[in-house]
């Protein structure tokens, strides 16, 4: 019994300081954010703030410089939504689809069809950047929220394509036989028994495409205009304006800032993404 | 015409791997036909066909007055029970049920009329609202029998039903799908590998081995008079004794024993001429006795109400199905006999059943 407890207090000991480890520079973020110029200029990182105040928080969100102009995040913040929700949306709902048909309604080819959307999931983003500004140049949507919109779909689609494709394999054949002779239709059998299925692989694809295009920057830099820059372009350049004194409090707040969404969206649906990434191996 | 006719059904994947070699079935309206066979005997991708969730390569298949051969599945009129029930998990057992009849836009109280109909006479009704997750193997059977009831469709169609059953609640549900189709006669296509069920349910069996049917007709007929040495030992268990024999002037003899014949087999035996046959014989036409052929017991097997008994004699081991317990020992020299006419005769190349007898 002895043994067992100092196993456990070596256990718990190492625990808690991997997780002090790891849990250090978000603290770091959290502090120097509540604080105030002249406690910063102290220079003690690690202290807690004497004089706790929002200021910082206020001005990263509606006065920072970012550049020439000085709104703080929010411009950017809600380019970010306008383009996130509609991308997540869309990209999910495709991929869905496009599962459905490469599990359930084989046709020749469509093997080596899926094969080549895996390409896209491990193709590095860079690779298509001069070709999609063509293209985004002649659909007329270049530097447009729409433009970013388009490409954050198009580059979702495999992994969504993959992700639904996979969680669909495992349901069966006879299921949709079954609704086959039912009478239903393709979009029937999609609607009425697919997707309500789906919920747990739908939770995992949203929260996945939602970090990811939420904090994409490389298509957020290249292919957003003046107006339409996302949070991680905004974020980049509140930090990289120089003034005299750096202001390294407002640059933790419009970090957190930016990191909000997706620690609210994991908290929220996190325990149906932990559940849907098993869902798989433990069917019934 | 029949209520279902299958002519020349075949299936030919890749130009060379033929599932289906010409099937040719036909059956009358209110008749239950069995596709009985071992794995990979192409019976599953037949029903499949009927089902319409496969095509054939050729050939043509009926049902009632209508080519369905190139119709989608929903305008076949038709319903079937899979293998692994194949309920929506989503849905309730209402749902489940009344989900055929609500995609065909039958107003909504006809549809619970329906439901309350089947949950009747499967007696499902407190069953209704739950989901086919909280629902046991013999319930969920029930289940997906109802749906296809509620439609009160012109073809039924069962793929091994009972396979994902224990013993004693397929013996059950074999029953009740029997009594269900006496009292609805609608016309039924079941698929299995299970001899029993095969001879239990059918009206006409059809026994299938290697996209080729073995032998159409009925239970009597299959089990009386088997077409070929294969159906012989499909059908039937313990299987039907086979014993090597050749004939030499009339006379049939297996490892230096002559075999005693009727005078139906004695004919056609001479139109026939000389040949090596498989002379067979069911182990319940054998009886143990004070003369005979004389034998030692090698195994014996009760089961209660009859006890096989398994015997090394000089033709071979033969099973004998003896009524009752059997009060002997093994090691025991006993004797056999049977009646010449309960013999089947097979032809040993071809596998075929003598003409004649």
């Amino acid at each position: 019994m002895n043994r067992f407890s100092l196993h456990r207090l070596l256990l718990w000991a190492v625990l808690l300081l991997f997780a002090a480890w790891f849990l250090m520079p978000l603290y770091v973020m959290v502090v120097t954010s509540l604080k105030d110029a002249e406690q910063l200029r102290a220079g003690h990182l690690l202290s807690l703030p004497t004089a706790p105040t929002l200021d910082a928080w206020g001005k990263a969100w509606s006065s920072a410089c970012t550049g020439v102009q000085c709104e703080g995040l929010k411009p950017f913040f809600w380019n970010s939504v306008v383009m996130v929700v509609p991308a997540v949306l869309v990209s999910t709902l495709l991929g869905s689809l496009n599962g459905y048909v490469l599990s359930k309604w084989k046709f020749r080819g469509s093997e080596t069809l899926f094969a080549f959307m895996l390409f896209g999931v491990f193709m590095p983003m860079q690779v298509v950047l001069l070709p999609m500004s063509q293209v985004l140049g002649w659909l007329g949507i270049a530097s447009s929220i729409w433009g970013l919109i388009l490409v954050h779909v198009l580059a979702g689609i495999p992994s969504t394509t993959l992700f639904f494709r996979n969680y669909y394999v495992g349901l069966p054949d006879e299921l949709i036989k079954a609704a086959m002779l039912d009478g239903a239709t393709f979009w029937q059998i999609f609607r009425r028994i697919v997707l309500p299925l789906s919920t747990p692989i739908l939770v995992v694809t949203l929260i996945w495409q939602f970090t990811n295009i939420w904090n994409d920057f490389l298509y957020g830099v290249v292919f957003s205009g003046a107006d339409s820059k996302p949070i991680t372009v905004g974020l980049n350049n509140l930090a990289n304006t120089s003034s005299s004194v750096k202001e390294y409090h407002v640059d933790m707040a419009a970090a957190l800032i930016a990191a909000l969404p997706t620690l609210f969206v994991y908290i929220v649906a996190g325990k149906f993404f932990v559940r849907g990434l098993t869902a798989g191996a433990v069917k019934g | 015409m029949g209520a279902l006719a299958i002519r020349d059904i075949r299936k030919t994947y890749n130009q060379d791997t033929h599932i289906l070699k010409g099937i040719n079935l036909e059956i009358e309206a209110g008749e239950f036909l069995i596709l009985v066979g071992p794995s990979g005997c192409g019976k599953s991708t037949l029903l499949g066909m009927i089902a319409g969730l496969d095509s054939p390569t050729s050939g043509s298949i009926h049902i009632g007055e209508r080519d369905v051969t190139h119709l989608p599945s929903k305008d076949r009129d038709i319903a079937m029970v899979f293998q692994s029930y194949a309920l929506y998990p989503n849905m309730s057992v209402a749902q489940n049920i009344a989900f055929g009849l609500e995609i065909r836009k039958v107003p909504r109280p006809e549809r619970e009329a329906a439901v309350q109909r089947v949950a009747q006479m499967l007696q499902i009704g407190h069953l209704l609202d739950r989901k086919p997750g909280q629902l046991s193997g013999g319930q969920r059977q029930r289940v997906a029998m109802g749906r296809a009831l509620a439609r009160d469709p012109k073809l039924f169609l069962f793929d091994e039903p009972l396979s994902n059953l224990d013993a004693k609640l397929r013996v059950e549900m074999r029953a009740e799908i029997k009594q269900l189709h006496q009292r609805t006669r609608t016309t039924t296509v079941y698929v299995t590998h299970d001899q029993v069920e095969a001879m239990t349910l059918g009206d006409r069996i059809a026994v299938m081995k290697d996209g080729l049917v073995q032998q159409f007709g009925s239970p009597g007929e299959i089990y009386g008079k088997p077409a070929n040495r294969f159906v012989a030992e499909f059908i039937g268990s313990p299987a039907m004794n086979m014993v090597d024999a050749s004939c030499h002037g009339g006379v049939v003899a297996a490892h230096g024993v002559e075999l005693e014949l009727s005078a139906r087999q004695q004919a056609a035996l001479s139109v026939r001429g000389d040949g090596d046959l498989v002379y067979g014989l069911r182990p319940e036409d054998i009886k143990l006795a004070d003369a005979g052929l004389p034998g030692e017991l090698t195994m014996i097997e009760p089961t209660g109400p009859e006890t096989y008994a398994t015997v090394d004699t000089a033709i071979g081991a033969l099973t004998a199905r003896i009524p009752g317990l059997l009060a002997a020992r093994v090691g025991d020299r006993v004797c056999l006999r049977w009646s010449p006419q309960d013999a089947h005769l097979f032809d040993r190349a071809s596998g075929d059943r003598v003409a004649g007898c």
